[in-house]
């Protein structure tokens, strides 16, 4: 399982520089205009972008076929990649929440999007991993722009809620209370998906011809 | 003698293919040529050996397992070389030995980097730019360094030169030196069987033809050549197929003193696997 995880990250060796710089790039231009929630839509999607590339990789190289001839499990193919979204995505969190320490702005507010961002972005890839098994990344691909629309928009809706804009609207729209609590309870709910999620393309996974 | 791997009545239907009650072992100690035109079904007995499909009957044991029961416990003692690399094009070979490193309990770095000298592989040169008998003898050096007591090869030597080939065929002799060892090898370049395999399994339309040991086929075997006119007047009990060519018929007979002891003034040649096979495939019966 290790050795899976280890591929997946040596095959995105190369493009991790580019990655990091775009992901810079994002930081300097995001971060001064104060719009952090826009940058950690960025990151879920930089994150979920590396996802679908080990995926392409190894559809290249139909390294799929290989593994299965050593001592790896289908159920262990499965996971590592669930493992490796997980990682990516902590990753993600991770430098959100040092761009909030760094601007000293981690309060209430900056916690409750860091939560919305890992619910979101746990969402999106319970959404989009069962659909790479059973389509492929070509196909998947399409998917994923369609995925990334909603969430995108999702994420600076609630920022702004969140933000100083929603305070003020507080007769037509549920309360700031609500909203948090709406929020809290969200990150469980993403990874109960998540978890079935991983059931899903265990099973389309188990059943496919490779 | 024990059998590293042993096959009964394994089936597997598709659509327009069917693998019908394919049985066979593969002895300690042996080399296996596995024989068959393209989509006879090699590929497809592998991959259930392998349990990359699932069979729908009959049963696969290696090392006495079940393949499916102790499938890990197995697959650690296991090698595989398949028809082309499956590496990702942007690893080196240092790549190849941190994963595997993680893979197998008991891959040995320091084997892995002896066969690398040995085959003459750069370690940071990435296998995108490596040639086609680069990537099949790096394929090779990573299905060795485990120290498997089974190898696989799924048309492992195919698409490489005489001299690369040759090589790889002196890889697996001397892997089999240790009487522990085996080695189940799918080609249909059977040149390369003639020189290495102890046994030959032939499968056609999804079915075995025959398990013979090699030695036995060659010397046995035989092709008996003649016009039309005296081919009509053969007894064709004894023949196993038949073809009629530009210059007359070929004739398969499995006993090929027999067959010289009752027509003294035929010409009967030895049958090289190839024609053994292309008889088989072709000929009438």
């Amino acid at each position: 399982m290790l050795g899976l995880i280890l591929k997946d990250l040596l095959c995105l060796k190369k493009s991790a520089l580019k990655m990091a710089v775009i992901l810079g790039l994002y930081i300097v231009i995001f971060s001064s205009a104060n719009n952090i929630a826009f940058l950690c839509a960025m990151i879920i999607m930089i994150s979920t972008m590396l996802i679908l590339n080990t995926f392409a990789y190894d559809e290249l190289s139909k390294w799929d076929y290989y593994a299965l001839s050593l001592p790896v499990t289908k159920k262990q193919i499965v996971l590592s990649k669930y493992l490796l979204t997980v990682l990516f995505d902590f990753i993600g969190i991770l430098i959100t929440l040092l761009l909030y320490l760094i601007k000293r702005q981690l309060n209430l507010e900056a916690a409750l999007s860091i939560c919305a961002l890992a619910a979101i972005a746990l969402i999106m890839a319970a959404i989009l991993l069962p659909l790479l098994y059973k389509l492929g990344t070509q196909k998947a691909r399409i998917w994923m722009i369609m995925i990334f629309l909603l969430p995108t928009a999702a994420v600076i809706v609630l920022g702004n809620l969140v933000g100083n804009f929603g305070f003020h609207l507080t007769a037509s729209m549920p309360s700031e209370g609500t909203i948090g609590l709406l929020i809290w309870v969200s990150l469980p709910v993403a990874l109960l998906l998540y978890a079935g999620s991983y059931l899903l393309s265990y099973k389309v996974f188990l059943s496919k011809e490779i | 003698m024990e059998n590293i791997l042993q096959i009964q009545n394994l089936c597997k239907a598709y659509k327009e293919f069917q693998l019908s009650n394919v049985s066979f072992s593969v002895p300690s100690g042996s080399i296996v040529g596995f024989i068959g035109e393209n989509g006879a079904g090699k590929t497809t007995t592998i991959k259930l050996i392998l349990n990359e499909i699932k069979r729908d009957s009959g049963s696969v044991k290696i090392f006495g397992m079940d393949n499916i029961k102790d499938e890990r416990k197995i697959k650690e003692q296991i090698g595989v070389v398949f028809d082309e690399s499956y590496f990702h094009g942007e690893f080196n070979a240092g790549d190849i030995s941190k994963i595997m490193s993680k893979v197998f309990q008991s891959w040995d770095n320091n084997l892995f980097d002896r066969y690398l000298t040995e085959f003459k592989l750069p370690k940071n040169k990435i296998i995108k730019e490596y040639s086609k008998g680069m990537k099949m003898k790096l394929g090779i050096a990573s299905a060795l360094s485990h120290k498997p007591r089974l190898l696989i090869l799924d048309e492992a030597t195919s698409g490489l030169d005489p001299i690369v080939r040759s090589e790889i065929l002196d890889i697996f002799l001397d892997f089999i030196q240790d009487e522990t060892h085996s080695v189940l090898f799918s080609s249909h370049i059977t040149s390369d069987l003639e020189k290495v395999a102890d046994y030959v399994v032939f499968i056609h339309e999804g079915q075995i033809v025959f398990d013979r040991s090699k030695d036995e086929l060659i010397y046995n075997c035989g092709i008996l050549k003649c016009g039309a006119a005296d081919f009509a007047r053969l007894d064709k009990s004894g023949f196993v197929r038949w073809r009629k060519g530009e210059c007359g018929y070929e004739v398969l007979v499995t006993d090929r003193e027999a067959a010289k002891r009752k027509y003294p003034n035929m010409v009967i040649d030895a049958a090289t696997i190839d024609e053994i096979m292309l008889l088989y495939v072709k000929g009438e019966k």
